[in-house]
């Protein structure tokens, strides 16, 4: 199992180093110059077009970007090591700094959607399973499938109309009444209606998935040998068939993360969430390149590390898989 | 032995057809198709026709449903809308498909160092978020239109068809038959093209139903955030761009209800083909 740990991590590096290739190639392909758009702030405008050149000039060999790509690539890398994602083309602060006050915020959203998500699939696709065909297995799978069909910003804007606009009872739009400043249940408030949103089509996958699983074991040999001991159905459901159920469902936690960043772009700027993906769509709305490329970069390699996560967890927890 | 390994095709479809949601998704797709081909025969309105007399009318005998903020047939809007987003969604998986087959076929059928090349890129392109790479992508075009938005999708969507592919490959390449056929002296393209991807062709179905799903989502999402589709080029997703004001939400829900119950509606449909399929092609899933 070592042996696998050490292989699953070195083969991460290769996915790291196409990940860095295609961000790399995007940046290049993305219209504008930066250094005109560095030097667009600055006093430039008064400068003789002479000096302007000379100092784009100047400017470009100090960045290095006279070097051909591949040099340019590893200069890129060297920077990204010392942290260094580049700086906003509208806002001109560094990506990094207008990135990290954006992160709890979407922690905060993702997490309660990944919290609903899992337990309410987990437990109703396994009653699902349990009691194939009854009138609960045909309703959630319906419901699943619509959760999976409909659009989440429609489904956001349908939450909004009855909730916020019929009903009243959560705001749309924010994260905190600014009249009341930020408070704890203004907060929770807010975040009901983008967390349930954003939890929606990542339950019924997971209650899909859950059910289908759960199906697959209950059929097992063990589990006829469990009721042939004479175990009560709730000790061989929990026990025996649930364990083995959970294995698949937690290969596939590690894809979730991916569904959320794709899912909190659109959430968050339909409630207008100050969170990481507002700042990615409004950096697409401003053509501002650096965040948005540094956006991707980082959420690619969150996935990546998270994918390589759960596969050595997974490795602990399933001793039935012998890796050799 | 093509048959062995791959069921009679009557039983396939003998066992598509007991799925009576897929029925009824089948027949709301036909007329979708149907209402989209025929769009400009079923409405005696333009979609672009302003009329700056009846703005924001609600639904009525003269607009079935209703007006947008410029005065537009809604219902008009929504059938040439269909057009737009279904094909959208067909000519963007195509490009999926072909993609993802060529590279999941080499990939498993050579192997080596080509397979692991492959996969790495594969696995690099999986870590993005298909939206956001999208979106990014979009982002720096000067203009987008339908078409580069099918290419967008298209060529960004491929790498989960690749991965299929490549593990049916894998497990196919091992049979006898690949292996007979070998011995008579077929060529690597005859073996991957005329034997191995007739069986693969069932998984491939199944993947690019649910895919026509997932690129009408992007396209529409992207329309709806203003990136996709551009006004005034009528999509489902960019009918309800206009909602994101809180006035248009609340008191206009005939402009940005139908539109989202279509794409849900459609969407739906092909899931519930797409899952009968998956059970047809096999059926101990």
């Amino acid at each position: 199992m070592q042996n696998y740990i050490i292989r699953r991590i070195l083969i991460s590096i290769p996915i790291l180093f196409f990940i860095t290739i295609f961000i790399f190639i995007l940046i290049e392909m993305a219209p504008g110059d930066p250094i005109a758009a560095m030097l667009m702030g600055d006093e430039q405008f008064q400068m003789q077009i002479d000096d302007y050149e000379r100092m784009m000039e100047i400017q470009r060999r100090r960045l290095g970007l006279d070097q051909p790509p591949h040099v340019r690539y590893f200069l890129w890398i060297q920077q990204l090591m010392r942290g260094n994602l580049g700086n906003s083309l509208i806002y001109e602060d560094s990506v990094m700094e207008m990135i990290a006050p954006r992160i709890l915020p979407t922690m905060l959203i993702m997490s309660i959607a990944l919290v609903i998500s899992t337990v309410v699939g987990v437990i109703v696709g396994c009653i699902s399973a349990i009691r194939q065909y009854s009138v609960l297995d045909y309703s959630s799978t319906i419901v699943s499938f619509i959760g999976i069909s409909v659009p989440n910003f429609f489904l956001a804007l349908l939450f909004i109309y009855i909730f916020s606009l019929v009903l009243g009872i959560f705001p749309s739009r924010g994260m905190y009444n600014i009249r009341e400043g930020i408070t704890f249940a203004g907060v929770a408030r807010h975040a009901v209606l983008p967390s349930l949103v954003l939890s929606w089509d990542m339950m019924a996958h997971n209650l899909r998935y859950t059910r289908s699983s759960m199906l697959d074991v209950i059929k097992q040999d063990y589990i006829q040998t469990a009721r042939s001991k004479g175990l009560s159905e709730r000790i061989v459901m929990y026990k025996h068939a649930f364990r083995n159920a959970m294995l698949p469902v937690i290969t596939i936690l590690g894809l979730r993360l991916q569904m959320l960043f794709g899912g909190s772009v659109i959430i968050e700027t339909v409630f207008s969430w100050p969170g990481l993906g507002r700042l990615a769509i409004d950096a697409v709305y401003n053509k501002d390149y650096p965040v948005i490329m540094a956006f991707n970069l980082i959420i690619a390699v969150i996935v990546l590390f998270s994918n390589l996560l759960t596969d050595i967890i997974y490795s602990f927890i399933d001793p039935r898989i012998k890796y050799d | 032995m093509l048959k062995r390994i791959f069921p009679g095709e009557s039983k396939v479809v003998r066992r598509f057809f007991r799925h009576k949601l897929a029925i009824m998704g089948l027949i709301i797709l036909a007329i979708f198709g149907v209402l989209a081909i025929l769009a400009p025969w079923i409405t005696s309105y333009q979609p672009y026709e302003q009329d700056f007399l009846n703005l924001l009318q609600p639904p009525s005998r003269e607009y079935i449903l209703g007006t947008d903020s410029l005065g537009r047939d809604v219902f008009t809007r929504l059938l040439f809308a269909g057009r737009i987003s279904l094909s959208i969604g067909i000519v963007a998986v195509s490009i999926q498909v072909f993609i993802g087959t060529m590279v999941g076929l080499v990939s498993g059928y050579f192997g080596g160092k080509v397979d692991m090349i492959f996969q790495r890129i594969t696995d690099a392109l999986l870590c993005f978020p298909t939206l956001l790479i999208i979106i990014t992508v979009a982002a720096m075009l000067e203009r987008t239109t339908i078409y580069t938005i099918m290419l967008i999708i298209g060529l960004l969507g491929w790498p989960g068809l690749a991965r299929l592919v490549r593990a049916e490959t894998l497990k196919l390449r091992e049979f006898p038959f690949v292996e007979a056929s070998r011995a008579i002296g077929c060529t690597d393209l005859m073996l991957m093209f005329k034997h191995i991807l007739p069986n693969v062709i069932g998984p491939i179905i199944v993947a690019a139903t649910f895919g026509v799903a997932g690129a009408i989502i992007t396209e529409t999402s992207l329309s709806f955030l203003g990136i996709g589709v551009q006004l005034p080029t009528p999509s489902w997703g960019n009918m309800i761009y206009s909602a994101r004001s809180v006035s248009v939400l609340e008191r206009n829900p005939w402009i940005w209800l139908p539109p989202g119950l279509m794409i849900a509606l459609c969407v739906l449909s092909i899931n519930f083909v797409g899952d009968a399929l998956r059970d047809a092609f096999d059926p101990r899933n």
